[in-house]
């Protein structure tokens, strides 16, 4: 019956997985999961963790970690508008093998000012917002929810 | 004349919240709440304006947990019964604050709540969908919808999952509704790329993204969010005007901060003595909110008594304030942008009344002042705008969200990243699943439905977005965990045929959403909007080649599409070029096929191809005359592009064109006469097609940048591929290893194929694993090459160059082969591998065009960039040295080739392509 199921979700599924999602336009976070053939097949080489930065089909690395003890990870600072791509691997005499890739995922381009003619007539309208606003009044309280 | 339009556009939204197992729960008290603070007050706001003849229009998306537990028999029921518990808490009150300067509110209570009881039990008989269903059908509401559990799209992986969303959100919509939803709130107004394409396939017309959504196009769009723009689907996006958020939504000076309006944080809930409240709460365990709040905001730590009078006119006067600022941006930017700008202001419904309590009241004297003070706008929805503007500007739109900072954070950070990999591995496991029982009925049926509903509430963004503000997270973590254990349990009880019949009844019982789901909306099969529904149709296919003229993969590739939609219940004729030795007409397999017969021989090519379309037209218009009708010409490659063109002008049909290469990339360029007139051939072919088939979004992209095509204008399928042809049956597993490994190559000796790095390799490899041999098939220019290269790296012995061989030839080599390897620079698909895969024979490929996308680093083959033999010699060695690992790849390979490059899959996404071709044109 119901409670008879179990009350926690597995550590994982046994099934190589890297997947690479945005979490805004500069943060990127990874998160993956090892099988445990390809377990034993990392056994004694040095775990890695790479993002790369994808451009027309060819990519470059841009950061490396070594994420020890940990399933995910965020990258940070990354473009804003860039394509990239995460991959697991292992680091060899200095070069870096990657045993899982993500799919590449696109970084959204950031917020941009609309500026549709002179920014000073804009700001016109700004001033009439407050001076209206001034006019009829909105007493200040502050909503802490919403 | 108005110079503009105001959109106001209402979210009602609440998790799935429903506890039978305990009288009262806590957080059902959140669906009480806002029945009894919002969504009566404004089903009766609505109603009185409509009974005094004031003709407004307003849009409300009621997310589909909302409707679902608005019309549950105990919900609603248990909502008349927190209606009768606050009247009796209002009796006590006045009684309590008899003599007090409390007495008049606590009055104010006691009469709204009666009068809202009666409302709900009496005039609604407790179904709110049917009362604002009514006021859809008195044209002052649009009604929309939203994903099924208000999943958020942008972390929502597969296409699947998210076109379940939105499917089952529109299903519901029209069992509730009638017709379908003309706009769809996206949840958090979160989009994310082919989010429009989904929401195109069930004829929604509209959706809403925040400011930032729309700013941010490519290109920008040149009205700002003052018009909707047009995505590539043609589905229209409007944007949130930033002011009215602010003047509603923003901390510090939003109306709802007015000190004259209630003080929400304070609630005799927490206030009174225990004993005194304790019967009134909803949880006999905790102190919560009743709605009986006695003060306004003040300004002050000590807070005043609450003045209803005052509280109202302050609502008008924001009101007033409020028009008179739309009034003014209508005016200034109809001037400064010379249309007729779309004001949208979208807020949550749940805000008005609950949070802002006066909210409700400011709403109606905005309408009544928007409806008889002033023509300079127009109160309309986005249908009444799209009606009057049927033209957009084009735009291409990327992730973003109304959320904090604009994008996922709020869903996705350290307090809920965790749900991810779950979710998104129960999504794969759902559609997996559908691949395996595509016609389960009976106790499998009902399981996999019920592990379909517990996956959709699982998905559902209020749990990530409790985790992220930290109140009731107890609560959220373990809906989420519960819902992902119950689709663990089931899905594995269906793939070890261990249905414990009990447990899902159950679960049926509690999870009780979405009563009429077909867990098939999650099947790759689930094509515009139905499992393989739909009419069956009548396709011409213009070829020239159709086996036994096979020259490349083209002539396989149409027998395997027609022979599939023949099997689908489709009438194909196929119309190709005569080969000698074959029947003019044959029914092969079920597809008609008319051989054309071309006089003189292929020496003078592209005469021979003029004549062999005068054929084809000649061929088609022979069987015109009979009778013979078809819905749709389908024609691949630009060998029939004249006929095509001339057939489709002639008949009115639509034609859906493939194209399987373009002679710019097959020669890397157009550097002479032949090529330029075959370019130009190609070129008309895209542009006269109403839809273009590329095999990959490499190829698209080739496509849509030579042409100057809308990407819009091209989809996206794969090439199938056929076991049965490679010898194959079920799964064999890998070759048993010899001392002498196999690495197998496959294809034409060309430099773009590569096969100089797999040379490179080779002694490479051979260091690691010794008896290692190369197996290189097919002929081309670049053999001699080859030979040579491997003399001079001294790995002449190792490699063995038998030629071109037939296809038994090839099976027998693929099933002794240990790797299969591909290192092309240049692959537009890389059927090859594809058919490496389907023979379990693990792959490592180059990392380019389309086998970049059929192959998955890692989990089922390696890939690596071009021209680099040493990386090329170690992942070849990893998988001959690694025989676990190689297995586990091709496990993973053979179950994507029996499903997403299964033929029944291909042809019947081609339908549905087919489908949407035929409906537009229909609608025109």
């Amino acid at each position: 019956m119901l409670g008879d199921l179990p009350v926690e979700l597995p550590a994982g599924y046994g099934e190589n997985t890297l997947v690479l999602l945005v979490q805004n336009c500069s943060v990127l976070f990874t998160y993956w999961e090892v099988s445990a053939a390809s377990r034993e097949f990392l056994k004694g080489k040095e775990l890695a963790l790479r993002l790369c930065s994808v451009n027309n089909g060819s990519s470059s690395p841009c950061a490396v970690v070594s994420p020890c003890l940990t399933q995910s990870w965020y990258f940070r600072k990354v473009a804003p508008g860039r394509r990239y791509r995460s991959e697991l691997g292992w680091r060899e005499n200095g070069e870096f093998y990657p045993l899982l890739c993500s799919e590449a995922v696109d970084v959204p381009p950031g917020k941009t000012a609309w500026v549709p003619g002179q920014a000073q007539e804009a700001e016109k309208e700004a001033g009439s917002f407050t001076e209206a606003f001034e006019t009829i009044g909105v007493s200040s309280g502050i909503l802490q929810n919403r | 004349m108005a110079k503009g339009y105001l959109i106001l556009v209402l979210h009602a939204h609440l998790p799935f919240v429903r506890h039978p197992e305990e009288e009262r729960f806590l957080e059902e008290n959140w669906f009480y709440q806002a029945v009894t603070e919002c969504y009566l007050p404004l089903v009766e706001l609505f109603d009185r304006l409509v009974r005094e003849g004031v003709r407004f229009r307003i849009t409300l998306s009621l997310s589909p947990p909302l409707v679902t537990m608005l019309t549950d028999e105990l919900l609603t029921r248990r909502c008349a019964a927190h209606l009768d518990r606050l009247l009796r808490l209002a009796e006590a009150e006045k009684r309590r604050t008899a003599g007090t300067e409390f007495y008049q509110i606590a009055l104010m209570y006691e009469e709204r709540l009666s009068r809202y009881r009666d409302l709900f039990v009496n005039e609604y008989q407790r179904n709110l969908v049917a009362g604002f269903a009514s006021l859809q059908d008195r044209r002052v509401l649009e009604i929309i919808t939203t994903c099924a559990t208000h999943g958020y799209l942008p972390l929502i992986r597969g296409r699947e999952a998210q076109q379940a969303q939105i499917s089952v959100g529109v299903d519901l919509y029209r069992r509730h509704f009638g017709n379908g939803p003309k706009g769809f709130w996206l949840p958090e107004c979160g989009y994310t790329q082919g989010v429009d394409e989904l929401l195109s396939v069930y004829g929604i017309r509209y959706f809403f993204l925040d400011t930032h959504g729309i700013l941010s196009a490519s290109p920008p769009p040149p009205y700002g969010v003052f018009a909707p723009v047009r995505t590539g689907a043609g589905v229209a996006a409007f944007g949130r005007d930033p002011d009215t958020s602010r003047q509603v939504w923003d901390r510090q000076i939003g109306y709802p901060g007015d000190y004259w309006y209630r003080e929400y944080y304070r609630d005799i809930g927490y206030e009174l003595p225990w004993e005194y409240i304790e019967p009134f709460l909803p949880s006999a365990r905790v102190r919560a909110d009743t709605g009986f709040k006695y003060h306004r905001i003040t300004g002050s730590e000590v807070k005043e008594p609450y003045a209803p009078d005052v509280a109202r006119q302050r609502a008008s006067a924001h009101a007033e304030h409020f028009l008179y600022q739309r009034r003014q941006q209508v005016s200034y930017w109809a001037g400064r942008l010379g249309i007729e700008p779309v004001i949208v202001s979208p807020y949550d419904a749940e805000l008005f009344g609950h949070w802002w309590y006066e909210g409700p009241q400011w709403l109606e004297f905005l309408i009544r002042k928007a409806c008889h003070n002033q023509d300079t706008l127009l109160l309309a929805t986005p249908s009444d705008y799209l009606a009057d503007h049927s033209e957009q500007e084009p735009a291409t739109l990327s992730l973003s969200s109304w959320g904090d900072g604009g994008y996922s954070e709020t869903w996705l950070n350290p307090s809920n990243d965790w749900i991810y990999r779950h979710t998104h591995h129960a999504e794969a496991r759902m559609v997996e699943l559908c691949d395996l029982y595509p016609e389960a009925g009976g106790l499998l049926g009902r399981a996999l439905d019920q592990a379909a509903r517990e996956l959709l509430l699982a998905q559902s963004s209020d749990w990530a977005f409790i985790l992220r503000t930290g109140s009731t997270a107890e609560y959220a973590t373990r809906r989420l965990k519960d819902h992902l254990l119950r689709f663990n349990h089931l899905t594995d009880a269906i793939i070890d045929q261990n249905i414990d019949e009990r447990v899902l009844e159950e679960l049926s019982a509690v999870d009780n959403i979405f009563p009429a789901i077909d867990y098939r909306v999650y099947s790759r099969f689930w094509i515009n909007g139905a499992y393989r529904a739909g009419l069956p149709l009548k396709i011409l296919i213009l070829s020239w080649e159709y086996p036994p003229r096979i020259v490349g993969g083209l002539g396989r590739h149409v027998y395997d599409l027609s022979r599939e939609l023949v099997r689908q219940g489709n009438e194909v004729t196929v119309v190709t070029a005569g080969v000698q030795e074959s029947l003019p007409v044959e029914a092969v397999e079920g597809v008609e096929v008319y051989r054309v017969p071309v006089e003189g021989g292929e020496g003078e090519f592209l005469e021979w191809v003029t004549r062999l379309n005068k054929g084809m037209v000649r061929e088609v218009d022979r069987l015109w005359n009979q009778g013979k009708r078809f819905d749709l010409i389908h024609g691949h490659d630009w060998l029939i592009e004249e006929a095509a063109g001339k057939i489709a002008a002639q008949t009115g049909l639509p034609l859906v064109v493939t194209v399987h290469a373009t002679e710019y990339g097959r020669h890397r360029g157009i550097h002479n006469e032949l090529q330029c007139c075959i370019h130009a051939a190609e070129k008309r072919l895209v542009h006269s097609a109403v839809r273009v088939i590329c095999c990959s979004n490499y190829m698209a992209g080739e496509v849509s940048r030579l042409f100057d095509l809308q990407p819009g204008k091209i989809s996206v399928v794969p090439n199938g591929v056929a076991p049965e042809v490679l010898g194959i049956n079920g799964w064999r597993g890998l070759a048993p290893p010899t001392g002498a490994p196999v690495m197998l190559f496959l294809g034409r000796l060309v430099p773009e194929k590569g096969v100089q790095d797999l040379i490179r390799a080779l002694p490479l490899v051979a260091e690691h694993v010794p008896g290692a041999r190369a197996v290189i098939c097919g002929h081309g220019p670049y053999e001699e090459e080859i030979r040579q290269l491997a003399a001079e790296v001294g790995v002449a012995g190792r490699v063995h160059l038998p030629g071109f061989v037939d296809g038994a030839a090839r099976n027998r080599l693929l099933q002794e082969a240990d790797v299969a390897v591909f290192p092309s620079h240049y692959e537009p698909f890389g059927i090859v591998a594809l058919e490496a895969m389907a023979a379990q024979v693990p792959v490592v490929v180059g990392d380019t065009g389309g086998l970049s996308e059929v192959v998955e680093h890692g989990i089922d083959g390696f890939k690596v960039p071009p021209g680099h033999p040493d990386l090329l010699a170690r992942y070849i060695g990893e998988v001959l040295k690694n025989r676990l690992l190689a297995e586990e790849l091709c496990r993973r390979a053979w179950r994507k080739v029996r499903s997403t490059y299964n033929w029944r899959h291909i042809a019947a996404v081609t339908w549905g392509i087919y489908h949407q071709v035929c409906e537009v044109r229909g609608e025109k």
